[in-house]
């Protein structure tokens, strides 16, 4: 497999002197074409970091990043947009709507920095939009949608341009449980076409989706678990009790990682 | 894509419509200041020219004062400050100028300040001239009698001639002959009622022409002493075509009357108006400068709410950027907003101007003309202040971090 991203020795630190704080520290990561990797972890533990500077919204202070084999560091600032423009698909917690547009102007708004002319622009945006059961909302406002449907909207956006990766920040964040189920079947459905996600989410049962776990404390990558599972077994709709297991696992973990800050902090106090 | 930065500044312009509008509004009224005063400008122009045109090309203007002449012999400047003080010229220079080769015809003007009353105890009429003159102003200057006579060398001293619109409204009627009427105060026996003049306002001659009542020299130097004040000599030469030798001419004779002292100047037609001309450019320039002012103030109203609106929009800024805008992309589409409010601001300016020229032109007596060079200087100008309101504005917005951008709660 082809690596899409390719991270060495990265790290990331905000504020200068004494008040930096390492949000990312030295990591190391390859992520392969069609993964579908998602990043855990409690907050500050610098997925969002990660997220944004694999999304070339932000640059690393140290170490390479080579997307789709090639170096980041030494793309323009016009050409970073660009690839985010072709290259990279993003789907946030509260899906980063424009209000002012309606839905399918903002699935083709990638397409508009594009130069795309419009009427080629809307028919594309069209077409996915029918993919996602989205037909007949085309020219409603951000406002009059549901939220499940708001981030469908915005899954179309991510992927109008065919990027190589799609980067999900708590795409279920914002979402009740039956939504979520929906959100991320579609993903895996994306997944299962060939895309690469990455996606960022607290939630261990949307980790399930997911063939690659990521655990992150502390800016470093604490566990990597790579299980290739069958997404869906058609017998059951759960995934594989294994999996689960290992999930869950990990989720006590994290649990336990908190409690012990939270006892540390609470001794500090004492003395 | 230029297409679609409109329609994206469009959109976002109409969600905060009375803000929009008020910013608008600032540029309107800074555009139509300026459209207004070069339209009259240009206006007031245009009346001068159809009057140089109306003197005809034979007239010479006398007047005291200093001009000066460039190598070819055209008026370069006039010191029209000397015309406010006494005169230097003098009833012997008339009769001399009057002699002078080339000259067919010469009269002299000699105001009067004092009231016109149709009864002595009455009020008296307002905005009047009182001009002492010979027979030949008639001639010189163009003027028709409607009925009775102009002034004559044999008639009575305290006999007047009145303008059209002043006999209409002291006797009620332009053929009212025979009545008195009271000039400081002495009696005077109405001889003859002008026709209408026919230049519509009198920029070139100071004096309305409609509005004056003319009197005989003899009356004009009984009310100043005996002595003639003749502000300046206007005369016809036989032939346009020899204006220039005529004035030369003319020239060497008061010359040689005055010592060679350089205190008068002989103004060709287009010349006479030079002092109106001046003070009518110090005018347009100066009110321009205030209307300018205005526009400032739109322009830096507009400067004020594209601030506002970007920090308002900050996250759709970090969304825009997301997806793959680039800085230059965000520029623009700030930049064009800008635009959009200042050129939308010019066209309605250009509007208004038009018939807020007409309004103050009416006052005024000027027709107001709006070229197609006025309408692009104030297109041009209204699109460089959303250029140069905007562009500070738009920087912001372009160079906003995406990060920051997109953490910002709506």
């Amino acid at each position: 497999m082809k690596p899409v991203i390719e991270i060495y020795n990265l790290s990331k630190m905000f504020g200068i002197g004494d008040a930096t704080t390492v949000a990312l520290d030295n990591i190391t990561l390859r992520i392969d074409k069609g993964e579908f990797v998602c990043i855990m972890g409690p907050s500050g533990s610098g997925k969002t970091s990660l997220m944004n500077i694999i999304g070339l919204l932000d640059a690393p202070t140290r170490g390479e990043y080579y997307l789709e084999e090639k170096p980041v560091s030494e793309l323009s600032q016009r050409r970073r947009a660009r690839y985010r423009r072709d290259r990279i698909g993003m789907i946030f917690q509260n899906f980063n709507l424009l209000a002012g547009i309606n839905v399918i102007e903002n699935v083709a708004l990638p397409l508009t920095y594009k130069g795309m002319l419009h009427t080629r622009r809307l028919k594309q945006a069209s077409k996915l939009l029918t993919t996602f059961g989205l037909h007949e909302r085309e020219y409603y406002m951000p406002y009059q949608l549901s939220g499940g449907q708001l981030q469908r909207v915005a899954i179309a956006r991510a992927l109008v341009n065919k990027p190589a990766i799609i980067l999900a920040d708590e795409p279920t964040g914002n979402l009740d449980s039956k939504s979520s189920e929906i959100i991320m079947s579609e993903l895996s459905e994306i997944h299962q076409k060939g895309n690469t996600i990455i996606m960022v989410t607290h939630n261990p049962e949307i980790a399930l989706y997911a063939d690659r776990i990521i655990q992150m404390v502390d800016g470093k990558i604490a566990s990597d678990t790579k299980e290739p599972i069958k997404m869906r077994d058609p017998s059951r709709k759960r995934p594989l009790n294994s999996y689960r297991k290992a999930a869950e696992a990990l989720e006590r973990l994290l649990d336990r990682d908190e409690k012990e800050k939270t006892k540390k902090k609470s001794k500090r106090g004492k003395k | 894509m230029l297409m679609i930065d409109v329609r994206i500044a469009l959109k976002s312009l109409r969600a905060t419509r009375v803000r929009t509008g008020l910013t608008i509004l600032g540029i309107v009224v800074g555009v139509a200041a300026i459209t207004t005063v070069f339209a009259l400008g240009e206006g007031a122009k245009a009346t001068i020219r159809d009057q140089v045109r109306q003197l005809g090309d034979d007239l010479l203007t006398i007047r005291s004062g200093q001009g000066t002449r460039d190598g070819s012999g055209n008026l370069i400047d006039y010191n029209f400050w000397a015309a406010l003080g006494s005169s230097t010229i003098t009833e012997y220079d008339l009769e001399k100028v009057q002699e002078t080769k080339g000259v067919k015809v010469a009269s002299p003007l000699m105001a009067i300040t004092g009231s016109v009353r149709d009864d002595p105890e009455g009020q008296p009429v307002k905005n009047t001239s009182i001009i002492a003159t010979n027979v030949e102003f008639a001639q010189v200057a163009g003027l028709k009698v409607h009925s009775g006579d102009f002034l004559d060398d044999n008639a009575s001293r305290n006999t007047v001639v009145l303008g059209n619109d002043l006999a209409i409204q002291m006797l009620g009627s332009d053929t009212a002959i025979g009545h008195t009427v009271f000039l400081r105060g002495e009696p005077f026996t109405v001889i003859g009622i002008l026709g209408k003049h026919s230049v519509p306002t009198n920029l070139s001659d100071l004096y309305d022409y409609n509005r004056s009542a003319f009197i005989p020299m003899d009356a004009g130097k009984a009310f100043n002493q005996g002595v003639a004040q003749i502000q300046q000599i206007n005369l016809r030469v036989d032939s346009g075509k020899e204006i220039k030798a005529t004035a030369g001419n003319v020239q060497k004779t008061i010359a040689s009357n005055h010592d060679d002292e350089d205190d008068f100047v002989v103004l060709r037609p287009e010349e006479a108006l030079t002092l109106t001309n001046n003070v009518l450019r110090v005018a347009t320039q100066f009110s321009s400068a205030i209307a300018s002012i205005s526009l400032l103030v739109g322009g830096i109203g507009i400067m004020n709410i594209m601030l506002v609106s970007v920090t308002e929009r900050t996250r759709e800024i970090g969304i825009r950027k997301a997806v793959g805008a680039t800085n230059a992309q965000v520029l623009r589409q700030f930049l064009i907003e800008a635009l959009v409010m200042s050129v939308v601001g010019g066209v309605i300016g250009i509007a208004l101007a038009y018939g807020l020229a007409w309004l103050v032109g009416n006052i005024f007596h000027i027709v107001p003309i709006i070229t197609w060079q006025i309408f692009a200087a104030s297109m041009l100008v209204a699109l460089a202040v959303g250029i140069v309101f905007g562009i500070m504005p738009a920087l912001k917005a372009a160079r906003k971090d995406p990060i920051e951008a997109l953490r910002q709660i709506q």
